[in-house]
């Protein structure tokens, strides 16, 4: 195992090699370029009084943006390999690193609780979906699931902000109501919080446990019809032993296949949670960046998703192997 | 003891004599500022006014109480899309009256303007201060002229065109004395002073010598590379000086939102960006140079504090539910919403006035490669405005408010054009077919019109900008689509991103668009005269002109015809005029011109805008003038609200 | 794990579980038997039908919509829903009645009130706004060049032009329930082949991957992590600038849900790889290649089928996504083009407070997608459960 793991490592350099250079040549496809951005917004603001030609050139030499695209690249890649440099923002006039990282610890306490919520409801409930198939519980559930799923996150969210003003005439968005936002941690601080959480928490459970059930369910059913489950039974297994001991193990496998990649969704952080919570996470600097063409935090953002995702693949294969001893890369 | 009474009688004649001692008399000042003097942090507040500070008062205002935070909630950063550029901004060496007519002395106690408007003398009011407390001077304004607008390595090679430069030379600034300098000018400049009270004023004022220098190669040459070192992302000392100052080519006046030691001339200052976090506050300038008729230093408002949201939906919600004292970007749409719940959110609604010449601008562009031969026909412009019904369109997307109408000067506006504003306004469809028959006379087996260069039919790619300004471009692009089907005229309409719009702008591969249409207010035709001339970015109908007017070396520019040459010649003369009269005739020369071309269609007479204020809020006017140039909230003078009760 | 030895193909275990059912099963076919079980799944029947109503609703929308997709009233914006009355004094005559309407000048809200005066009669098989029968939002040209034009709708108002609005209108006074009809059009075909697509892709390739092994499974893996280290939104953005503005958007979008599915396999492609690593080494898996079963069938009728219930839930749980996929793409400016509309650009235009408030009707068409899903679930679950050898 170790041997593979070592071997996988070496696999990640010409991997992020090649990644890099899709991403890089990918946010450069749009046309134009950040200080045609730039340009633009300054045309919308001041009716381009202090704008020239001359002055587009030489913003461009500036920023490098005249050279031909293998030379930026170098440029690029060769000051993220020899000075962990990822370039400067346009828009911020800040590092890149720095805009990513500020944000990064509310990021990760939000998507992290999130996908710990997502997967502690999701998980029993896909179970019990699939022992007690047909039941009313199953049908609840599929439903409420695929209304979750098959609505838009933020039209929920939303239309449930909206009831509770209209009817209980408060406004729910934000972790803390306005008289809490700075005060130190108390009881009513605590509830204050707690009684702003529960949108997120029905808009979670709702939509992102929806995937997760059927999953779970299909797959529990696949094998808790097999032959080996009735054996098994019929030789006097308790059940929820049973459950959990074998078809559990063997239901988890799709998802242990993929779980590697939640890695990268942790970082670029839960969008619907934090338009609700209004919480500065990462996501919105990402799509900032992307539609300003504020191309060093972009790719830079875009690097570190990629390698997260490799490292992720990696943990689904250790995981799978780990989960499966049948399962053997040779 | 004689002599002693004589000279204290003298000193008091003295004093009076010069105006002074009238308004001196007693300054108030907020309980906030003066805890900071009683503390020794703070001059007292005789010391941070100006010897003659600009008493504002109205007949509609009275005299408020200080204190209070005025809650903002925004989507977007603190200072451009906050809107706290029409808090702080508009408020230059002469800034806007009250109705938004005319200038009035600010920052500058008096200005003279020679006879052929192109030598300006001003006089600074005495003992100004910046927000630091530092004097604001001459050399601040002449900081800018020559060693920012002026200095080759900021400028890249040549003094930024634009409102400072009329005509092919830079200003020359000469200073006087500390208070008193002038500007001179190659071309006469009539406008000077309107556009100063206008957006670009700000930029002479906001450049804090003191501050700044150590940023300039000029004033700094010793120290700036240690600075340049400390810098990330500096390179040289034009990069550093670009990432410090608010004015000059290559900045970011919103650097004033991120730096709290950036001295200003505001009337609330930044004491704690927005950073990575969700708040800002701005905080009452203590060395503000306002009072009011009382003598009480203006703003009354503490401070400004602004709350950022990811979405705006969710921001609205959060106003409704109260917990903000305003909005702005509010919609039509969202109109019933803030009335049904004007209790919840505590918010009255103030009908704020259009500045524009209209709702939206229908527009060809004439200069297009391909499709300009057609466009550029008059007839098919008639053709196509009396295929509108007009009518029916203020019905649906305009909720019945406001009549038929083409864009230009309203009516009560010295420069109003009757002509052009009520000409082929008719829904007519067999006028319509007349008109276009002279252009397009054939007909497909559909019934749509061929184009006669080609010989297939002829479909028009409307480009519609997904950003309407709440204009609902894409309403009114649909509706069009059925009015121009039943004339034979196949549109595709294409909603695009505002990048893709400018791109095709750039390019000159758009070929017709639904967009805005300024130019009704006042002397609003002069200062954006985008549907009447040329001259601007925006001016699609004749796109590739204004290209070649404000990009030459743009490969899509086209050099425009003698006849628009000579009416772009005429609309500069309009700049240089230096009398009002003249100015308004020969503007009112140049829009005969347009209504005679017919370059534009409109669609009907523009409607009011509305803004949500907390019911609290006293000294708010009725109604004001919204818009860019009168500077959006700055024309109602928001320092002199102030919160009842508080 | 001796017990899986037990062979898992359906014809020899039905029989015996089946003793007292009529003689005829015993020769029935493997695809009559999976009909029998899948006609007892009564929710997967319902769905059946549900489908089949909403395809044959899309294919003729001409003929059930009661107006066209862009015929608008002038009197009737923002007007809500109508209630049909399906009596008058005891007659089976159906109608709604009119609406009067108001716009408050100063509020802008506008305020319908009932007309009880005014009676719209209702009618089947009336004349309306003339269509052509075929797609209209899929312009196929052979079947639009074959199709007729008529002005028969299934139901409406007798004279044609009087207001019926069954879902309400929209902003600018269109008929919601016309224009969910022929919404559907494009939702319930573009968008699911975009899912099957990429079911395919992720299935074969993932199947390679894991059974292989070595070298190809390398390959294959690491075109994944390249593949999803690939920024959507700069690829939109490029293309909303490159396609040309003339082009049918109907086939934009296709290219796009294309484009989307030949990112989107990588899923499905992980978790085949993950099952088939597991399965490669089981008993019967082994017995059969040693029996000489070519790979092509043990991958069909061994290996597949047992984890049917995965790729069924996996296409199901897709299906939103990919109806919805062009509300991202139209806030790029690449999405469909007005008068072609879809359950997502409806949707879209119904995302924000002041609709939710003045025009909450507006939310429908997610009831549709909801329906849609929830059906296309169903149905895969009866086909999962007829299909399964195990289940009784």
């Amino acid at each position: 195992m170790a041997k593979y793991i070592l071997k996988r490592l070496l696999y990640v350099i010409p991997t992020m090699f090649i990644i890099s250079i899709v991403v890089f040549t990918t946010i450069q496809l749009p046309p134009g370029d950040f200080v045609t951005q730039m340009i633009e917004s300054m045309r919308n603001q001041t009716g381009g009084t202090t704008w020239s030609p001359e002055f587009e050139t030489a913003m461009r030499d500036r920023y490098g943006l005249n050279e031909p695209m293998p030379v930026q690249y170098a440029k690029w890649i060769g000051n993220i390999l020899l000075y962990g440099d990822f370039g400067y923002s346009f828009q911020n006039s800040e590092p890149s690193q720095r805009i990513i990282w500020d944000r990064m610890g509310m990021t990760l306490v939000v998507s992290v609780s999130a996908f710990v919520f997502t997967w502690m409801i999701a998980l029993p409930i896909g179970v019990l979906s699939a022992v007690k198939q047909y039941s009313i519980a199953d049908y609840f559930f599929s439903f409420v699931g695929f209304i979750g799923l098959a609505t838009p996150g933020f039209l929920i969210a939303l239309v449930l902000m909206f009831l509770a003003f209209k009817y209980g005439g408060v406004s729910l968005s934000g972790l803390f109501s306005p008289e809490f936002e700075n005060a130190p941690w108390s009881i009513e601080r605590v509830i204050d919080m707690v009684k702003h959480m529960w949108i997120p928490m029905i808009i979670i459970g709702v939509g992102g446990t929806a995937g997760l059930i059927r999953v779970m369910r299909a797959n529990l059913l696949d094998e808790l019809n097999k032959p080996y489950v009735e054996t098994a039974r019929a030789k006097g297994m308790p059940e929820w032993k049973l459950l959990l001991r074998y078809p559990f193990r063997a239901a988890m496998n799709p998802f242990v296949s993929t779980i590697g990649w939640a890695l990268p969704g942790l970082v670029a952080g839960e969008a619907i949670v934090s338009i609700v919570l209004n919480l500065p996470t990462t996501g919105p600097v990402l799509l900032n960046s992307l539609l300003q063409q504020d191309m060093f935090v972009a790719a830079g953002f875009l690097m570190l998703l990629s390698l997260l995702t490799i490292i992720g693949t990696l943990i689904s294969d250790i995981l799978l192997a780990w989960l499966d001893p049948r399962i053997q890369y040779a | 003891m004689k002599t002693r009474t004589l000279v204290f009688a003298f000193l008091l004649v003295v004093l009076s004599m010069s105006g002074v001692f009238a308004q001196d008399m007693q300054y108030g000042e907020s309980p906030m500022l003066a805890e900071r003097v009683a503390a020794g942090t703070l001059p007292p507040v005789e010391e941070r006014l100006p010897a003659n500070p600009r008493v504002v008062s109205f007949d509609w205002s009275e005299i408020g109480t200080y204190g209070g935070d005025l809650r903002d909630p925004f989507v977007g950063d603190a200072f451009w899309s906050s809107q706290m550029v029409f808090w702080t901004f508009w408020k230059g060496l002469v800034s806007w009256n009250d109705s938004y007519s005319d200038w009035v002395p600010n920052i500058a106690e008096s200005v003279e303007v020679s006879e052929d408007a192109r030598v300006y003398t001003f006089h600074l009011r005495e003992g100004l201060k910046w927000s630091d407390g530092v004097p604001f001077t001459s050399d601040d304004v002449l900081f800018v002229i020559n060693d920012i607008m002026g200095n080759e390595e900021l400028n890249s090679g040549t003094f930024p065109s634009g409102w400072l430069k009329p005509g092919t030379e830079a200003p020359v600034a000469e200073k006087i004395s500390d208070t008193v300098f002038t500007i001179t000018f190659d071309v006469p400049y009539g406008m000077f002073l309107l556009n100063m009270a206008g957006w670009p004023g700000w930029e002479l004022v906001t450049a804090p010598k003191h501050y700044l220098e150590q940023f300039h190669i000029d004033y700094n040459p010793d120290g700036i590379d240690e600075l340049i070192a400390q810098t990330e992302g500096a390179e040289d000392w034009v990069s550093l000086f670009q990432a410090h100052s608010a004015v000059g080519p290559g900045t970011d006046a919103a650097v004033i939102s991120r730096d709290v030691n950036y001295p200003t001339m505001f009337p609330w200052v930044y004491t704690q960006p927005l950073g990575t976090g969700t708040q800002f506050i701005a905080e009452r300038n203590p060395y503000y140079y306002w009072v009011d008729a009382a003598g009480n230093q203006l703003p009354y408002i503490d401070r400004i504090v602004g709350t950022m949201y990811q979405d705006d939906q969710t921001m609205l919600v959060d106003v409704l539910a109260g917990e903000y004292d305003t909005m702005a970007n509010t919609t039509d749409q969202q109109r019933p919403l803030f009335y049904e719940n004007e209790a919840t959110s505590g918010l009255t609604v103030y009908p704020v006035r259009s500045e524009g010449g209209g709702t939206v601008s229908v527009m060809f562009n004439m200069t297009h490669p391909e499709l300009g031969a057609i466009f550029s026909q008059r007839d098919f412009r008639i053709g196509m405005s009396y295929a509108i019904d007009r009518e029916e369109v203020i019905d649906i997307v305009y909720f019945g408010q406001g009549y038929p109408r083409q864009i230009s000067p309203i009516e009560e506006s010295p420069l109003y054009n009757e002509q052009l504003s009520n000409q082929y306004l008719e829904f007519d469809v067999d006028l319509a077919n007349q008109h276009l028959d002279l252009v397009l006379p054939d007909k497909d087996a559909d019934g749509f019109r061929l184009n006669p260069a080609t010989g297939e039919r002829l479909s028009i790619v409307f480009t519609i900008q997904t950003g309407d300004y709440g204009l609902r471009f894409g309403d009114v692009a649909a509706l069009l689509q059925q009015y121009y089907e039943a004339v034979g005229i196949e549109m595709i309409i294409d909603t695009v991103d505002n990048t893709v719009w400018t791109e095709r702008r750039n390019d000159n591969s758009m070929e017709a668009t639904v967009f805005t249409s300024e130019g009704g207010y006042g002397i609003t035709a002069i200062t954006d005269p985008r549907y009447f001339v040329p001259v601007h970015g925006q001016s699609i109908w004749g796109n590739a002109w204004n290209l070649w007017y404000l990009e030459p070396n743009n490969p899509a520019a086209v050099v425009p015809p003698q006849e628009i040459q000579d009416h772009i010649l005429l609309y500069q003369q309009v700049l240089q005029a230096p009398t009002n009269e003249l100015r308004l005739e020969l503007m009112s020369q140049v829009l005969q011109t347009a209504a005679d071309n017919f370059w534009v269609i409109g669609i009907s007479s523009p409607s009011d805008s509305y803004r949500p204020l907390s019911a609290r809020l006293a000294n708010v006017p009725e109604s004001w003038v919204g818009g860019w140039n009168p500077g959006g909230v700055a024309i109602a003078f928001p320092e002199q609200w102030f919160f009842r009760g508080e | 794990m001796t017990d899986n030895l037990m062979p898992s193909s359906v014809p020899q275990a039905a029989p015996v579980e089946t003793t007292d059912a009529e003689p005829s099963i015993v020769v029935a076919s493997q695809w009559q038997l999976m009909w029998w079980k899948f006609r007892k799944h009564r929710m997967a029947m319902i769905s059946l039908i549900v489908i089949s109503v909403m395809y044959i609703v899309a294919l003729g929308a001409g003929f059930f919509a009661p107006q066209s997709v862009d015929t608008y009233s002038r009197r009737y914006t923002q007007a809500p829903p109508m209630q049909i009355h399906w009596f008058d004094n005891g007659v089976f005559a159906p109608f709604v009645y009119a609406y009067k309407q108001e716009t408050d000048p100063r509020t802008y809200a506008r305020v319908y009130t009932i007309d009880e005066e005014h009676k719209i009669p209702l009618g089947f098989f009336v004349r309306g706004d003339e269509y052509q029968i075929g797609l209209h939002g899929v312009p196929i040209s052979p079947i639009n060049q074959l199709a007729i034009t008529t002005d028969i709708h299934f139901f409406g108002a007798i004279t044609p032009g009087d207001p019926f609005y069954l879902f309400g209108t929209d902003d600018v006074g269109r008929d919601g329930f016309s224009r969910l009809i022929y919404a559907s059009q494009v939702s319930l075909s573009v968008g699911l082949v975009g899912v099957f697509l990429s079911l395919i892709l992720g299935i074969v390739l993932g199947a390679l991957s894991g059974l292989l092994g070595g070298i190809i499974d390398n390959i294959i893996q690491r075109i994944i992590e390249i593949l999803r280290s690939i920024p959507n939104i700069p690829l939109w953005m490029a293309l909303a600038t490159a396609v040309p503005p003339r082009w049918d958007p109907v086939y934009v979008y296709f290219g796009i849900t294309i484009i989307l599915s030949f990112i989107g396999w990588t899923d499905m492609a992980r978790v085949v790889r993950g099952k088939f690593l597991a399965l490669r080494k089981e008993d019967f898996i082994v017995a059969a290649e040693l029996d000489g079963v070519p790979r092509r069938r043990i991958i069909l009728r061994h290996m597949i089928p047992s984890f049917l219930s995965h790729i069924i839930a996996s296409a199901t749980l897709a299906i939103p996504g990919m109806i919805l996929a062009e509300t991202a793409l139209s806030f790029l400016g690449l999405g469909l083009r007005p008068p072609i509309v879809s359950w997502g650009v409806m949707l879209q235009d119904a995302m924000n407070i002041a609709t939710i408030n003045n025009m909450p009707w507006l939310l429908i068409p997610g009831a549709a997608v909801v329906i849609t899903v929830l059906t296309f679930n169903f149905l895969g679950d009866g086909l999962r459960d007829a299909a399964d050898p195990y289940h009784v």
